[in-house]
């Protein structure tokens, strides 16, 4: 039984020093709240059952994002068709107003502007890209977390970039 | 000679050996295009840093203790998993008693069975049991387990006053319904 509460206190461990990450990654992937709730306990209960075989660490986290991702990745394609019809409603490109008094309201619009330009660049490049952002990941730690090469990482990092600058030039947002 | 923009990219994220890295940092120093482009990478950072993100900090609680609620799903499936490896006898005499009590419920109202109704709130005493005495006790024994967590307070259990423990092999039943979780029968 002893063994039953370690493992029930590394698990606490694991899951205070990774969920507050974890949950933003996927939130950057998902631009939802209750999403990334919902994909994150689904893959801490997965990580939870399978404990014992599992690393800890830096290979938990890993192996987490690798779940995330998978886990995003199947929302994505469900939801993929709502997005698009409601991207097309609420996203064509907007007139952007310059007036002085308007700006510090524009600059908080721009913020927000950069989670729907994010939601924008394909699945797979936004993914790296966000790890490399926000997940505090170099590309080598990107490269095993996703079980690609790190030419791979490098290559979609920059295409992300490219396509991030893009959609954010276009004027659809503004940019202080 | 200009590096190609990805390399620059890549660069820029440190992941570029540190000899290549002194060279672009010197061409950096000359390119004014190369530079913009870098500033450019630099910029995208920051917006991408200060976009806002909700606080979650209520969602590491509410997940844990959801988490902490399938835990407990979980840790019954065991419990029922451990069950299934009972001895045969056992497990047939606990398939028969139920489906015997389904078919008393059913059946009409006869005199040659024991009814036990709101085992939990109301006094032994005051139910119809017909029984020989010395296997009284073994049956509320394995009723007392029945009645934990699988079954309501108001359940209505059956027996027939016939049921004879023996013939199922009494000593192992007795066990196995007075299984605990923690050991096995």
């Amino acid at each position: 039984m002893e063994s039953e509460i370690d493992t029930e206190q590394e698990f606490d461990e694991i899951y205070h020093q990774f969920f507050p990450v974890l949950v933003k990654i996927v939130y950057r992937i998902t631009g939802s709240v209750s999403v990334s709730e919902d994909l994150c306990q689904e893959a801490f209960i997965r990580y939870y059952e399978r404990r014992d075989k599992l690393p800890g660490g830096d290979q938990a986290k890993f192996w987490l994002i690798r779940v995330v991702k998978n886990l995003a990745y199947n929302h994505e394609k469900r939801k993929g068709r709502e997005r698009m019809a409601y991207d097309k409603f609420y996203h064509e490109p907007k007139r952007v107003e310059t007036n002085e008094g308007e700006r510090s309201i524009l600059e908080d619009e721009s913020k927000k502007a950069v989670q729907e330009a994010l939601l924008k660049i394909p699945y797979k490049l936004r993914m790296v890209l966000i790890l490399k952002e926000y997940g505090e990941m170099d590309y080598k730690d990107i490269a095993s977390s996703l079980k690609i090469s790190e030419g791979n990482v490098k290559v979609r990092v920059f295409r992300a970039r490219k396509l991030l600058s893009e959609y954010l030039e276009k004027g659809e947002v503004y940019v202080p | 000679m200009c590096p190609e923009k990805s390399v620059l990219s890549t660069w820029f994220d440190g992941e570029v050996d540190s000899k290549w890295s002194v060279e672009i940092e010197n061409h950096l120093k000359s390119c004014d295009e190369c530079r913009s482009y870098t500033q450019k990478l630099e910029d995208q950072r920051m917006l991408l840093q200060s976009a806002p993100i909700p606080d979650f900090e209520e969602s590491l609680e509410r997940v844990k203790s959801r988490i902490r609620g399938k835990r407990t799903v979980s840790s019954s499936i065991r419990f029922w998993e451990k069950k299934i490896p009972l001895p045969a006898a056992a497990a047939a005499a606990i398939i028969a008693a139920f489906v015997t009590f389904g078919t008393n419920i059913i059946s009409d109202n006869r005199n040659d069975r024991i009814l036990m109704t709101n085992l939990a709130d109301q006094n032994y005493a005051n139910q119809t049991i017909d029984m020989p005495g010395d296997k009284i006790d073994e049956i509320f024994s394995m009723m007392e387990s029945s009645l934990n967590d699988e079954f309501s307070s108001n359940s209505i259990v059956e027996l027939p006053a016939d049921f004879s423990m023996i013939f199922n092999g009494d000593s192992q039943l007795v066990r196995s319904a007075g299984f605990s979780g923690s050991t096995s029968p």
